[in-house]
């Protein structure tokens, strides 16, 4: 199943390369949602910044993508560009430190963003993390992407992102039970 | 308890990476943008290193670019030259003057214009007579002497020596060159007076040298002397060194008039007047019982013909004399005073802590100048390198940026 997933992807890159726009839809129905998912939970949650990260990503990609050479997924390639281009974004609207006066906040599926509830408290503590470990719990708590698939994105060994994984997760869960609301 | 924190943070984690809503295709505006055209933003450049189109143009503009800086730098290399001073010039003339330097190119006995002009040579510099000897083999002339056949013996400054009867031996080294040679040397010295006076003691009188002009002008300070010696052609050089010693030489100029050519075509049409003398004297001779005007014109022809002779003797005789001693106009002007020293402060130890502190300070101030210029010359001077060393790092950084990362090893 996987395997045809990145066959068809590929085929739809190859057909990108050639100019093919519908093949780039192709491709962005597979995979645009979970990037702009991605794009936001890196960004701080503004939505706005996230589908500028994923515009440009696309534009990346169409451009790029005579060149890929097949060393990854094209998946794995993708998130690897998107990743990329939410560093440069974040880094240009200071988003981390400005995450709490962000325009567009996560909004729960039936629940108002609390900043007091513990979700609000746990997302103020993801986005002070710093910015490895950051990227590390969202990628790898993105639906989309594995453990290895989400190593392969940050271009590092798997063994260094279970480690820093756990110390994130280790930061939150303390944060969480040491500064739990009275 | 911390299982349920556990699960809140998965939660939470899972939330914040969802996207809420409907996909706002943004891939048609990323699609859109691609065809109008980069954006102008940062990420246009990244764009243009990115794209397939531009790399190679922008590869090509680097390597144009520094072909052309290679080719500038080769240019401004083969255009720099080491130029001579004109103030050495100036100074130090040309090559001191030196007999061997006015010896001709090597000319070839098998052409018989150059043999014949080498024989005519020989004939003219080879005699032995009064007074101070020829050379053979050296650029002076003697003074008056008179052309003697082939085969007659030379002087080579020590004896008279048989001269070689094969013309062919000869190389054109051991033939003479006839050249008036003139020096002029400006001297600086605070004593003009006493320079002046030496300069003069500095001729030989034994040799035939003499002072042809001098003069002493001024007082004090505008004291001004000029000398024009002539020394013997073979003394130049030395009278030149004992000038130098005399003081600072501002200026030395050196030169000579090769009137070898001149001098030879003189000695040729004098020994052909002499033959027709000689003819003439002896068609006289045997026509005593001719008709008085014939002898009458004989003898006007005679005396033409004799005339003739005198004036290219004295031609060679003076040019013979102008090669024999050389030409040496020496100019001795005062020295510039030097700066009167500072009085000295004798206050002690402070005013030499203060000028000490002083220069401390204005050295300090140079160093820092000059710290400062050299890093605005490697920033300027370096300006294109930093502007392609920035092109390099912005390619590489988007180079790993975009490389696809290593094959994830997958475990589902």
């Amino acid at each position: 199943m996987r395997m045809e997933r990145d066959a068809a992807d590929l085929a739809s890159l190859r057909a990108v390369a050639s100019g093919d726009t519908d093949a780039l839809g192709q491709l962005a129905a597979r995979h645009e949602r979970p990037m702009l998912g991605l794009a936001r939970g890196l960004l701080g949650g503004s939505r706005s910044d996230a589908e500028d990260a994923v515009q440009t990503t696309w534009a990346s990609v169409i451009r790029s993508s005579g060149r890929f050479e097949g060393r990854s997924s094209v998946k794995t390639w993708l998130y690897h560009i998107l990743v990329n281009e939410c560093r440069d974004l974040a880094k240009r609207r200071r988003v981390v430190a400005n995450a709490e006066s962000a325009p567009d906040h996560i909004a729960a599926t039936s629940e108002q963003v609390n900043d007091d509830d513990d979700p609000g408290r746990i997302r103020r503590a993801v986005l002070a993390l710093p910015q490895a470990q950051r990227e590390i719990l969202l990628l790898c708590f993105h639906n989309g992407l594995t453990h290895e698939q989400a190593a392969s994105v940050l271009g590092i060994p798997a063994g260094t992102l279970k480690t820093r994984l756990r110390a994130g997760y280790a930061t939150l869960r303390q944060f969480l039970t040491t500064e739990a609301p009275a | 308890m911390s299982d349920m924190h556990d699960k809140k943070i998965d939660d939470t984690l899972r939330a914040m990476t969802e996207w809420e809503g409907d996909a706002p295709s943004v891939w048609k505006r990323a699609a859109a943008d691609v065809k109008s055209g980069p954006a102008t933003t940062r990420r246009s450049l990244r764009d243009l290193l990115t794209s397939r189109v531009p790399r190679p143009f922008l590869s090509a503009a680097a390597l144009l670019l520094i072909v052309v800086l290679v080719v500038a730098a080769l240019q401004t290399q083969s255009a720099s030259r080491v130029s001579i001073s004109e103030t050495n010039l100036k100074q130090f003339g040309t090559a001191s003057p030196n007999v061997d330097n006015a010896w001709s190119a090597p000319r070839d006995m098998r052409d018989p214009t150059q043999k014949r002009q080498i024989q005519d040579e020989w004939i003219v510099f080879g005699y032995e007579g009064e007074g101070e000897p020829h050379l053979t083999g050296g650029g002076y002339g003697g003074s008056g002497g008179t052309a003697v056949p082939t085969g007659a013996r030379e002087w080579d400054g020590r004896q008279w020596t048989e001269a070689p009867n094969n013309l062919q031996e000869l190389t054109t080294t051991s033939l003479a060159r006839a050249v008036v040679r003139k020096a002029t040397m400006q001297l600086q010295t605070p004593d003009v007076r006493a320079v002046y006076l030496k300069a003069t003691q500095i001729i030989s009188q034994a040799r035939g040298e003499f002072i042809s002009d001098s003069a002493l002008q001024g007082t004090d300070e505008s004291l001004q002397a000029h000398l024009t010696l002539r020394v013997a052609a073979e003394r130049l050089d030395t009278v030149l060194n004992e000038l130098r010693e005399l003081g600072e030489v501002v200026s030395e100029e050196s030169g000579g008039d090769d009137v070898t050519d001149q001098l030879v075509d003189l000695q040729a049409r004098l020994r052909n007047e002499q033959r027709v003398e000689v003819e003439l004297l002896e068609l006289l001779q045997t026509r005593e019982s001719a008709p008085l005007e014939d002898i009458l014109e004989l003898r006007r022809q005679i005396g033409l013909v004799r005339e003739q002779i005198e004036r290219y003797e004295a031609r060679v005789a003076n040019i013979n004399k102008l090669v024999s001693l050389a030409t040496v106009l020496v100019i001795i002007r005062p020295a510039p005073e030097p700066q009167e020293e500072e009085e000295e402060d004798k206050a002690g130890v402070g005013a030499y802590f203060m000028e000490n502190l002083s220069a401390a300070w204005s050295t300090g101030l140079t160093w820092l100048s000059d710290s400062i210029a050299i890093l605005v010359r490697a920033f300027v001077g370096g300006l294109v390198w930093w502007f392609l060393v920035v092109l390099v790092v912005l390619f590489l950084r988007h180079l790993w940026r975009a490389a696809p990362p290593p094959r994830a090893q997958t475990t589902d």
